[in-house]
């Protein structure tokens, strides 16, 4: 492994980490903040250690694939520490523990926070922390590819270490092509989305904050209640309309816009996805009703806003779903688990992955009755590969460990079962809130021990990095002679 | 990219002297805020706080006038009472040309207000000649009493009003130089991470390609005709070798002539 190439990529990484600081300190100066040497510093710093190894390593043709994605893995660490230098010199609730943690949660977009207060931050770091998300949301590794001119041999060994198999079969286009289209429908989504809200009230900061929260389906809000702050049924519907968007595959959206065949309204994938979400809402309604919680309208609007913002891994909230009956917050966990769909900036499980267990499963089922019969896999008309079909069955044995081991490393410290389970949920998933009374959809990460924080921002890290790229950099560290 | 090594290493000391000096800069920035805060503080709310206890004190004082007065001494009395009356309005005067607070001027204005009462009550008692009963004294006393209260407790709440801010102006402080030593202690860390990777960057791209140039030579025959060390960089090492081989080759024809 050539560190010096790495290193000379990870420069490009801070670089652009820099830019956003700078937006985010140009805001701290203009309404003289307190915040602005936290900001300014930590860009400069950025700057400085970013440019540092472009004075030494010359212009590389070609990667191997380790270095792909140690890049892509080392990348993600790297941006998450210097992310939190804004918060830890600004001090604060920011604690070293609790700045990573604030910059974990937002460069992965789980939008789990340890603030009590967020309106009392500067407006400058209130940007940078949803400039995280917007960062964080089609992943750092993708917008330096977009934006540094890279040789294209270098680039597809980036790309290939950030964008899992089952995505890259969905696009069916040439890597560069398939970044410009990301690029193209994010920014394009956050901007109209920051133009309706503005229009229905919102601040123009509050408004682009909540766009870069949405479509990244990260959750970090300006607001202490989050969404419930407005009361505002207008904005719940476009915020709700544009999480579910976030949680779509990028490419069909693109496909669906120039009117391409093959999309959103004749995937099978999408069609399938948003059946689960319906029947989540309707289960939730009635339950709601049922035990006078809310009276039917009520209950279809917050029931509607918490099964999308939770199955896109946004983690906004409209009401605290902690006082919810325990068979509303069961459905929510499945959706925390289960997520939106591959191609989107959404975390968990992911929808196409869940849906190819059921074919699997189906498929079995019939091979089991018909055992000479030949059965192919096919998603959105598109013959599946038994190594991807494998790939995502490993995938999700591991994430299902990963989420036990989670929990019980978090009961050891003595954190109470529900608050385990569902901060591992939370985090791993990038969802964001968990459930029950200290982490829940009003609640914070604060009270947790430090220790569990550093748990929770590794789960983050790992469900953000898809898991297999850490444990593949971890074995080719650790294997180096074999 | 920068081709000569002078010029990488002189650079990448270029960018450790700009982190050190702007971390030092925004450190003195952030310093000269606590300074400015302390200032604003000494100037603002403690001046404020200062008068107040003058006017409470000048109060209390022409208070205890009027009972003087009252138990007979007027001459006295009356004179304490004028010589509280000026110290108050000295104090009401400074503290009017230092409005820091929002609504100070308001709390300013009340104490005005109520303080003008009770002296107009003093002064209709101090006026009168006539000679007083006990039951008259008391009666006057008591009246007197309820204004001073009221008169004082617009002074005090003057004074609570600084005294939060100064709490407040403290707090703030304490963050602020805080957050004046977190560059330094920022720079400490990036300082120790930069030094690592100049170690790194000097011995990948100066000291490997000599170590390889030395080996080359090492290992160098007549028959070889050049060394060749890998060296892919454009920089003076690869000009070291360049040149070692032309002199290996003005050598070799050399040795060639003379046979």
């Amino acid at each position: 492994m050539r560190v010096s190439v790495i290193a000379k990529y990870l420069g490009f990484v801070l670089l652009f980490n820099a830019l956003l600081m700078y937006i985010s300190a140009a805001i701290s100066i203009v309404l003289r903040e307190t915040s602005i040497t936290p900001l300014l510093y930590s860009a400069i710093l950025c700057t400085i250690i970013g440019v540092f190894p472009q004075i030494f390593v010359e212009k590389t043709e070609e990667l191997k694939p380790h270095e792909g994605i140690a890049i892509s893995v080392l990348g993600w660490i790297l941006t998450c520490i210097v992310g939190s230098i804004p918060y830890f010199m600004w001090g604060g609730e920011f604690t070293l523990t609790n700045a990573i943690f604030e910059s974990t949660s937002g460069y992965t977009t789980t939008g789990s926070t340890i603030l009590t207060n967020i309106e009392m931050l500067p407006k400058g770091l209130l940007f940078w922390r949803s400039a995280t998300h917007f960062i964080g949301g089609i992943g750092i590794i993708l917008f330096v590819l977009l934006i540094f001119p890279n040789a294209k041999a270098v680039q597809a060994s980036i790309y290939r270490s950030e964008v899992s198999g089952l995505s890259m079969l969905n696009f069916q286009m040439r890597m560069r092509e398939i970044v410009r289209i990301i690029g193209i429908v994010y920014t394009s989504l956050i901007l109209v989305e920051t133009i309706i809200l503005w229009a229905l009230g919102m601040t123009f900061f509050d408004a682009i904050c909540h766009s870069f929260g949405t479509l990244a389906t990260g959750g970090f809000s300006t607001k202490n209640t989050s969404i419930a702050f407005y009361n505002n049924i207008w904005i719940e519907i476009t915020i709700a309309f544009f999480m579910l968007l976030g949680g779509m595959h990028f490419g069909f959206i693109y496909a669906t816009i120039i009117g391409k065949k093959q999309n959103l309204f004749t995937s099978d994938v999408v069609k399938a996805y948003l059946t689960i979400i319906f029947i989540g809402i309707v289960f939730i309604t009635f339950k709601l009703v049922n035990d006078h919680v809310y009276n039917w309208g009520e209950a279809f609007r917050h029931a509607s806003f918490q099964v999308v913002s939770l199955v896109t891994s946004t983690g906004f909230a409209t009401v605290d779903t902690s006082v919810w009956p325990m068979f509303t917050t069961v459905i929510l966990i499945y959706f925390s688990i289960q997520c939106a769909m591959i191609g989107s900036t959404t975390g968990g499980l992911k929808f196409d992955r869940v849906y190819l267990f059921f074919q699997t499963f189906l498929q079995q089922i019939k091979q089991i009755k018909h055992p000479n019969a030949v059965y192919v896999l096919k998603m959105n008309k598109t013959l599946i590969s038994s190594e991807i079909e494998l790939q995502s069955m490993v995938y999700i044995i591991v994430y299902l460990l990963i989420l036990l081991i989670s929990t019980l490393a978090l009961s050891a410290m003595d954190i109470d079962p529900i608050t385990s389970f569902s901060g591992s949920v939370a985090t791993l998933g990038t969802v964001g809130p968990g459930f029950g009374k200290t982490i829940g959809s009003m609640g914070n990460f604060s009270t947790l021990p430090d220790a569990a924080k550093y748990i929770c921002s590794t789960n983050m890290l790992l469900g953000r990095l898809e898991i297999m790229n850490v444990i593949v950099l971890l074995v080719s560290l650790t294997n180096k002679n074999k | 990219m920068l081709k000569s090594l002078r010029t990488k290493i002189f650079s990448s000391f270029m960018l450790l002297v700009l982190m050190l000096v702007i971390a030092g800069i925004m450190s003195i920035i952030e310093f000269n805020k606590v300074g400015v805060s302390i200032k604003n503080v000494m100037d603002d709310n403690y001046k404020s706080i200062e008068q107040t206890k003058q006017m409470l004190d000048a109060l209390e004082r022409e208070d205890s006038s009027l009972l003087m007065y009252l138990m007979g001494n007027r001459e006295m009395g009356s004179q304490t009472i004028n010589t509280a009356y000026s110290a108050i309005q000295d104090a009401i005067k400074i503290a009017q040309n230092n409005i820091t607070e929002k609504d100070e001027d308001k709390y300013i204005k009340n104490i005005i207000e109520k303080y003008e009462e009770f002296h107009t009550s003093v002064k209709q008692t101090t006026d009168t000649n006539e000679q007083l009963t006990l039951e008259e004294k008391n009666e006057i006393y008591l009246q007197n009493q309820q204004l001073f209260f009221s008169a004082k407790r617009t002074i005090n709440e003057l004074m609570q009003l600084n005294q939060e801010r100064v709490y407040k102006q403290t707090n703030t402080m304490k963050e602020n130089s805080k957050r004046a030593m977190m560059p330094a202690i920022v720079s400490i860390v990036a300082a120790i991470v930069f030094a690592l990777l100049l170690n790194f960057f000097i011995s990948e791209y100066f000291i490997r390609p000599i170590n390889r140039l030395i080996d080359g030579v090492k290992s160098f025959y007549p028959e070889k005709g050049i060394i060749n060390s890998g060296i892919k960089s454009n920089d003076e090492i690869k000009r070291l070798e360049t040149e070692t081989n032309n002199l290996i080759g003005r050598l070799l024809r050399l040795k060639n002539q003379s046979k």
